[in-house]
């Protein structure tokens, strides 16, 4: 096996400049391959931190069979000791971040405008380190129990700006009516007019108050980086099969999932095109070469060497080709990743965004894998048809042929 | 003494044209172990061809060619390359080396395959370069070397395998006139030197000279058979 690919890599440097060719080719299609994947990565990795950290943390926590129906009487399947949840959590040491959260419908009321919206209690000196996405466009986030922020459309249609009260209007759960007067802090744009004319943020010790509750609907929860969801949902469950872990791919499944999805097909095509393109490039070189060889291989068969070993050399020719136009490919990108795109590209706001956001490329390791194996395989399918073409001529016909 | 070949009502054809050329006709002949033979004639009287076939490179259309003891005219690819690999080294008018290989790589080639231990194929290979004269060439390509020193590289190659016999087709057609002469003093020793059978298809009368039988051949068939 060593001598067969020391006699394929001393073959690569026959005709230097075909070779060069050759490898330019198969390096610019593995660049613009781990290129594109990069940029795709760096993508979803943007759209990963917006959606961790813009609203859904990297899971949420409900009570066993809370998330999956439709109940009449939601509250009565929320999570009924949060307290006493956030102390069993706090043990795990992979969260990093305990979000209780709240729904509250309401109408909020200013002057003779009375409008009704869909709003949130949440633990605000918690979430504002977390949940740091929120693009506030006026004012500031809640710093204190008698805070609101409003959505944009929300807040215009109340007329209401930073520094204005508003009143909240709810029924309890056991139907009375209640409010509370809360100061406008801040203005978010979430980027979607229905959310925008909608909803709201208050205190969960307020929202608690004016549901007359003490449970929490959910807990949202942070977790490290680099940590797997699946480990801590895993220890979530074993600590109390009462509780519902869902992780923020499935909670945000018809964006976060299906943009995945929709760009890991979309980079199978282009991955194919590009593949193609450096088989078809490199096709007819690999094909001339062998042409070129035909009297050499005539003379090595008539001496002996069989085709099964010819076939080997041959094709780890062009394995070794690929290998090197892998590796030089990944320099490429490499280098054009630490030169002319290291500040980033700039993108326009993309679905859910609202303001434009920069993309780094964003490698991982198995975009490296391969960028090296699919350049390699392309190499490998082109120069197949020609090698079985050669090998399967007579040693009399080969002998002819220069 | 032991037969290399015994060549029974051999035939042999080419298709051109959807039409049948016979460029062998009923050739018979014997060729012991050791012999220094070779098969002269104008050009198109089938001598590349016989070569092959006693090359094993070719199957004849019909008769019957037994090499070593073993009738091989219908013997199938695999024994065919076997023997080959073991038995026949194989020198061209091209030389046809590996550019890309020293003449020390191009000459001990194959001598892996033969199951040797790379310091028996190493010594192998150098005492054969030795031989033809290549000791101070061994790092060099064959790009680096003249034409003479290119063909001593390819007998080289087919000889370090110790083969039964080497069969040449036209090995100083591409030659001056005393590298020629080198040449086929080259082959005249090795076969002094190692018993080796060395059967030539030529045009070069130089090398007829040295041959110990020469064949005469014209439209596919053995004219004279001359014994000098």
């Amino acid at each position: 096996m060593t001598s067969i690919l020391r006699i394929a890599w001393k073959n690569l440097f026959r005709n230097r400049r075909r070779t060069l060719a050759n490898l330019t080719t198969i390096a610019l299609g593995a660049s613009a391959l781990l290129i594109y994947q990069a940029f795709n990565g760096g993508i979803l990795h943007e759209y990963r931190e917006n959606t961790i950290h813009g609203y859904y943390g990297h899971g949420q926590i409900f009570r066993e069979g809370y998330y999956s129906q439709v109940l009449e009487k939601p509250w009565k399947r929320w999570i009924e000791n949060p307290a006493e949840v956030e102390a069993k959590l706090s043990k795990i040491p992979e969260i990093k971040g305990i979000f209780p959260r709240i729904t509250v419908y309401a109408f909020l009321a200013k002057g003779e405008k009375n409008l009704g919206g869909k709003g949130e209690g949440i633990v605000a000196d918690r979430e504002n380190n977390f949940f740091n996405q929120i693009n506030i466009e006026e004012g500031h986030d809640i710093q204190n129990e008698k805070e609101i922020i409003l959505g944009k459309g929300l807040a215009n249609s109340l007329n209401v700006k930073p520094g204005d009260t508003v009143t909240v209007l709810t029924q309890t759960v056991h139907g009375q009516l209640n409010g509370a007067e809360l100061q406008v802090a801040g203005i978010f744009h979430m980027g979607k007019k229905v959310i925008d004319d909608t909803f709201f943020r208050i205190p969960l010790k307020v929202a608690q108050e004016l549901l007359d509750v003490k449970s929490v609907e959910l807990i949202s929860i942070g977790i490290e980086d680099n940590t797997d969801w699946s480990v801590v949902e895993k220890k979530i469950r074993n600590m109390d099969p009462q509780l519902d872990p869902i992780s923020f791919q499935t909670l945000d499944k018809i964006y976060y999932q299906n943009t995945l999805d929709f760009l890991e097909v979309q980079f199978a095509f282009i991955r194919l095109v590009i593949l193609i393109v450096v088989g078809l490039g490199i096709f007819n070189s690999i094909s001339m070469s062998l042409f070129e060889r035909a009297g050499e291989v005539g003379a090595l068969r008539a001496n002996g060497e069989s085709r099964k070993r010819l076939l080997a050399i041959l094709v780890s020719e062009s394995m070794l080709l690929g290998l090197a136009g892998g590796i030089l490919g990944i320099i490429l990108a490499v280098g054009l990743d630490k030169s002319a795109l290291s500040k980033g590209i700039v993108m326009p706001p993309g679905p859910g965004v609202t303001k434009p956001f920069l993309v780094h490329l964003y490698f991982e390791p198995f975009n490296f894998i391969s960028a090296v194996i699919l350049p390699m395989l392309a190499a490998v399918v082109a120069g197949l048809w020609p090698i079985q073409k050669l090998l399967g001529r007579s040693i009399a016909s080969l002998l002819r042929a220069n | 003494m032991e037969n290399l070949y015994k060549i029974q009502n051999l035939k042999h054809e080419y298709k051109w044209n959807r039409q049948s050329v016979p460029i062998l006709r009923d050739l018979s002949f014997d060729l012991e172990r050791g012999c220094f033979s070779c098969f002269v004639g104008p050009s198109g009287t089938g001598k590349t061809t016989l070569l092959n076939i006693l090359g094993l490179i070719e199957n004849p259309l019909n008769g019957n060619l037994i090499f070593c003891g073993d009738d091989l005219a219908k013997a199938s690819e695999k024994v065919r390359e076997k023997i080959r690999l073991h038995k026949i080294g194989f020198v061209f008018q091209s030389f046809y080396l590996i550019p890309t290989l020293t003449v020390f790589e191009n000459t001990s080639y194959f001598l892996p395959q033969l199951g040797h231990s790379r310091e028996k194929s190493r010594k192998w290979a150098l005492d054969v370069l030795a031989l033809l004269g290549l000791e101070n060439h061994i790092d060099k390509r064959p790009g680096e070397l003249s034409g003479g020193e290119r063909q001593r590289v390819a007998i080289a190659r087919a000889i370090a395998k110790k083969p039964t016999v080497v069969l040449a087709d036209e090995p100083t057609a591409n030659l001056d006139s005393e590298t020629a002469t080198r040449i086929i003093k080259a082959f005249k020793e090795l076969q002094c030197a190692e018993g080796t059978s060395f059967i030539f298809s030529t045009h070069d009368p130089q090398l007829v000279e040295f041959a110990r039988t020469v064949f005469n051949m014209k439209d596919g068939l053995i004219q004279s058979r001359v014994d000098q």
